[in-house]
């Protein structure tokens, strides 16, 4: 017999792990082959599971096998990096347009929130935050690096299993705090603009920031002035803010 | 820092017992630097305050060292910098591939033909010029066999042809030896003491009684400690490091296996 070539083999090999139904290769016995087929898919699932558990809770047993089953086969994971399978995983999720996976329309909103708390978890801080007084009326200010706005279509915080999800816009700010726990405060609309405007703060006071806001979206500045001022004061309190 | 003496893996799941464990204790710890690298925040806090304390060994999971897939030199060039910045002298990896057409994150048994030899040597040169230091591979639990070669022939080819290292893995010999139906005592005293630098010893799965599987998920068996008594008669006392990935038990059994391993090196000392 001559030798193969051991890519094909490889080839060959792969596919049966990624695709039982593919069959069997000749000369190895199948419960061998079952082996390796158990341990890659169960070796998946568990990555997946571990990020995304809500996610799990929100899907029936057959929908989950077939999603974590085509993301073994179909999708290329390019990362050596093993927290980096969610985000494979995400990126798999965003990737399915016609939503053939067939799951609930909040799915990948909620998959995106779960990943956030890992990515808020394991970021790397550039600058270590060092801890400044700040003057809320004369300082140049702006948030944390380890501070992250998102913004979702459904109010992915607060799903579980058997739950009616309907739509709604929801602003959550995650952040990681110095004792390196993470933790997240739901935003309204506004509190957002305003943390948003922070974010991006590089020469104006709190003044100037909800000036602008209220320039754009024709709300009176003293009507939010207060209210602006006890936010940005919670924050500090939070240590989400520091000087620019 | 050198490792040597008997160590133990790092897991997160496991940080906060292992955090308090003092040097009298465990003498290294392990690491998948696929686990390590890019990790800020608790985890890399803990990670750092560990290296301060410790000498650590790297034990790398996604080099795919035997697949035909491109080399992924980003990522050695990434494993050489997180290694220079803890000052970790020890990267091993396995003689192995777990990537085709992509990474799929678990091992699998490199054809044993010489065309493949051919392409591992190829890579493994690669990985030690960026690496500035030999390449220490580790034999592999395996439960389908490929290619007519036998496993010792074709690690000893490799070994021999790329001048890498071993990191003889004791419990994978005996895996093997029960599911190719090898001699494990003749596969140990074979290798060359010389490429052996390294050591691991862990526990198995009976899925049948020709077929073991290795899961790293139960305690060490007699047969796999006799075998590292022979490595250690035969080739010398490594550093030997316990693996243990899941169904952790209380750290003071991982301790025990710690202080059985510390026994053994004794004695060959002795």
């Amino acid at each position: 017999m001559p030798e193969t070539n051991y890519k094909d083999t490889q080839q060959e090999f792969t596919d049966a792990i990624r695709s039982p139904e593919q069959g069997s290769i000749d000369g190895i016995e199948e419960r061998r082959l079952a082996v390796y087929r158990e341990l890659f898919i169960n070796n998946v699932e568990s990555f997946i599971t571990g990020t995304f558990p809500v996610l799990k809770e929100c899907l029936n047993q057959k929908t989950w096998s077939n999603m974590v089953r085509r993301f073994f086969v179909e999708h290329k994971c390019t990362s050596p990096y093993f927290l980096e399978i969610s985000e494979e995983f995400l990126e798999f999720l965003g990737e399915d347009e016609g939503n053939t996976l067939d799951l609930p329309d909040y799915a990948y909103s909620l998959a995106h929130w779960e990943w956030m708390e890992l990515f808020a978890d394991a970021y790397v801080e550039q600058k270590p935050f060092i801890l400044t007084p700040i003057n809320l009326d004369h300082d140049c200010l702006t948030t944390v690096e380890c501070a992250w706005l998102q913004a979702y279509e459904f109010p992915v915080h607060t799903i579980g299993a058997n739950q009616t999800v309907e739509q709604a816009p929801t602003f959550l700010l995650v952040y990681r705090d110095q004792s390196q726990e993470v933790n997240f405060i739901e935003l309204n609309p506004l509190s957002y603009l305003l943390f948003q405007a922070l974010q991006n703060n590089q020469l104006n006071t709190i003044k100037g920031l909800v000036h602008d806001i209220s320039q754009a979206n024709g709300i009176p500045a003293e009507q939010l002035m207060t209210g602006a001022m006890e936010i940005i004061g919670h924050w500090a309190d939070l240590q989400l803010i520091q000087k620019v | 820092m050198e490792i040597s003496g008997s160590g133990l893996g790092l897991r997160r799941g496991m940080l906060e017992e292992m955090s308090k464990l003092t040097p009298e204790q465990v003498d290294f710890f392990e690491i998948a630097p696929e686990n390590w690298m890019n990790l800020g925040g608790r985890f890399g806090k803990a990670f750092r305050s560990l290296t301060e304390r410790f000498p650590f060994a790297c034990h790398g999971l996604s080099l795919s060292i035997g697949s035909s897939d491109p080399l992924d030199v980003e990522f050695v060039k990434a494993v050489k910098a997180f290694m220079d910045e803890h000052q970790i002298q020890t990267y091993s990896e396995h003689l192995s591939y777990c990537s085709h057409n992509g990474h799929m994150y678990d091992l699998m048994p490199i054809p044993f033909t010489q065309d493949a030899i051919d392409h591992v040597i190829s890579r493994i040169k690669v990985v030690q010029d960026i690496l500035e230091r030999p390449l220490i591979l580790e034999n592999v639990s395996t439960y389908a066999k490929f290619g007519d070669m036998s496993e010792l022939a074709f690690t000893q080819e490799v070994v021999q042809h790329s001048g890498c290292k071993l990191l003889l893995d004791v419990n994978n010999v005996y895996v093997n030896s029960i599911n190719h139906q090898y001699d494990p005592v003749a596969f140990i005293s074979s290798l060359p003491s010389t490429a052996i630098n390294y050591i691991h010893i862990a526990g198995h799965f009976d899925e049948a009684d020709d077929l073991k599987v290795d899961t790293h998920g139960a305690p060490i068996k007699d047969d796999v400690w006799s075998l590292l008594k022979l490595a250690y008669e035969c080739h010398g006392v490594k550093p030997t490091l316990l693996e243990r990935d899941f169904n952790f038990p209380p750290i003071s059994e991982l301790l025990d296996e710690i202080n059985q391993v510390k026994a053994k090196q004794e004695v060959v000392y002795a």
